[in-house]
């Protein structure tokens, strides 16, 4: 039983470990970080069912190790790129605005003022709490503002690279 | 204050280095002292990664719990609720509930844990406090004078930007270094179970009691007069009371 548990547990742990190294995708972090949880309970329960038996420990060992190992990674992930992905899904919002503002009113001497107040709005990094999001990211989104702009045949052209990265 | 290193090309928190060395600091001194106790290291191991395990729960869930207000109404997202801060009574609250599963799962004795784990856990808290005054997620409220912390527009903290504001975290830690050291020399000295575990629950309980006084985010979380971590202290504090009592009831039907 002993064993069965501590192998259960360094398998977990293994997973654990390979899903923090993907922690940049969406909420991948938070997986990562519950197997490598699960795992390191599992080695632990196994190895002192092992210890207490005078079996060998040294699956749970390694169950332990990894796991330890996993649970820093998986929570290194969860802190930057959690913070990251925060951001990215307020911003991702922002831009589906600006895009549906744009679609609708068009790109005219008009628009042009609400969608420049758009762009630099800094509302867009409140109410975040917690970690407040990563300003990094924030800061970067709002550079790519087209800063060029050509007004021909009465519109303003501008140029979109910048938002579209 | 800066709030993040960057390690390797990526911007890491140093609320979370700090957090992260706590809770190794912690391990490192309790396996360090529990032999004197008649406790092996790897009980302190395995009980820890329990402790751990629940005490990152709980620090968690209580956040989520005090942000509540927020999320419903919709001034905090969910997602950077889970994504954010912890609180520290939650976290010792489901340490001690982690440590307490350890322990009745395998037949121990809870008190063979407890003083290892008092003295062990201000120096990790400390730690942990100094990652806070960088991070921003707690703070005190204004104050222009010496040692004064400010948080400018490009740092990840949730304090009043560009206000001088007192170092509460700081101070706590500076606190919880001396309540170490105090722990450290009853271990030592005193004889029988539960002294440390009982200076430690009277000696945090007071310190944060006063210092709620001085932080500028109680909006966090109150009840009637007092913030959550006050009632959460008077309540450390009277657990305090009750093993006392315990103690002494205990120590006289032995002689």
């Amino acid at each position: 039983m002993g064993k069965g548990l501590a192998i259960t547990g360094l398998i977990l742990t293994i997973f654990g470990l390979l899903f923090s190294f993907l922690s940049i995708l969406p909420f991948v972090s938070i997986v990562a970080l519950v197997l490598a949880v699960a795992g390191l309970i599992l080695a632990v329960v196994g190895g002192k069912k092992l210890r207490a038996n005078n079996l060998k420990k040294g699956v749970a060992t390694a169950g332990l190790v990894i796991g330890i190992i996993a649970v820093i990674f998986s929570g290194i992930g969860f802190v930057t790129c959690g913070a990251c992905q925060i951001c990215i899904v307020a911003n991702g919002n922002e831009i589906d605005e600006i895009v549906d503002y744009i679609m609708d009113e068009g790109i005219n001497e008009d628009s042009i003022e609400d969608i420049m107040e758009m762009l630099v709005d800094p509302e867009s990094m409140e109410g975040l709490g917690g970690m407040g999001g990563n300003a990094a990211v924030g800061d970067s989104f709002i550079s790519q503002a087209p800063a060029d702009s050509n007004v021909v045949d009465g519109e303003v052209e501008m140029d979109m690279s910048g938002l579209l990265g | 204050m800066p709030s993040v290193i960057e390690i390797l090309g990526r911007e890491i928190p140093i609320y979370g280095i700090c957090y992260l060395s706590g809770i190794i600091l912690s391990f490192l001194v309790a396996m360090l002292i529990c032999t004197k106790k008649g406790l092996p290291r790897y009980e302190v191991l395995y009980s820890g990664i329990f402790a751990v395990v629940g005490g990152l729960v709980g620090a968690k869930l209580l956040y989520v719990l005090i942000s509540l207000k927020d999320i419903i109404s919709g001034e905090l997202s969910l997602l950077s609720v889970i994504y954010g801060g912890f609180v520290f009574y939650g976290g010792f609250i489901g340490g001690a509930l982690g440590l307490l599963i350890y322990v009745k799962a395998f037949k121990l004795k809870l008190t063979d844990f407890t003083d290892v784990y008092a003295v062990a856990i201000p120096l990790g808290h400390a730690l942990g406090r100094i990652g806070c005054l960088f991070g921003g997620c707690c703070y005190g409220m204004p104050y222009d004078g010496p040692f004064a912390v400010t948080y400018t527009e490009n740092t990840l903290s949730n304090a009043p930007k560009n206000i001088p504001l007192l170092p509460i975290q700081g101070i706590e830690a500076a606190l919880l270094i001396v309540l170490f050291i105090i722990l450290l020399i009853i271990y030592f000295s005193a004889k029988g179970k539960n002294t440390a575990l009982i200076t430690y629950f009277f000696g945090y309980s007071i310190i944060r009691f006063t210092l709620e006084y001085f932080r500028y985010d109680a909006a966090r979380g109150k009840l009637w007069i007092f913030s959550t971590s006050q009632w959460i202290s008077i309540g450390l504090f009277l657990v305090g009371i009750l093993i006392t009592i315990f103690k002494i009831k205990t120590e006289k039907n032995k002689e």
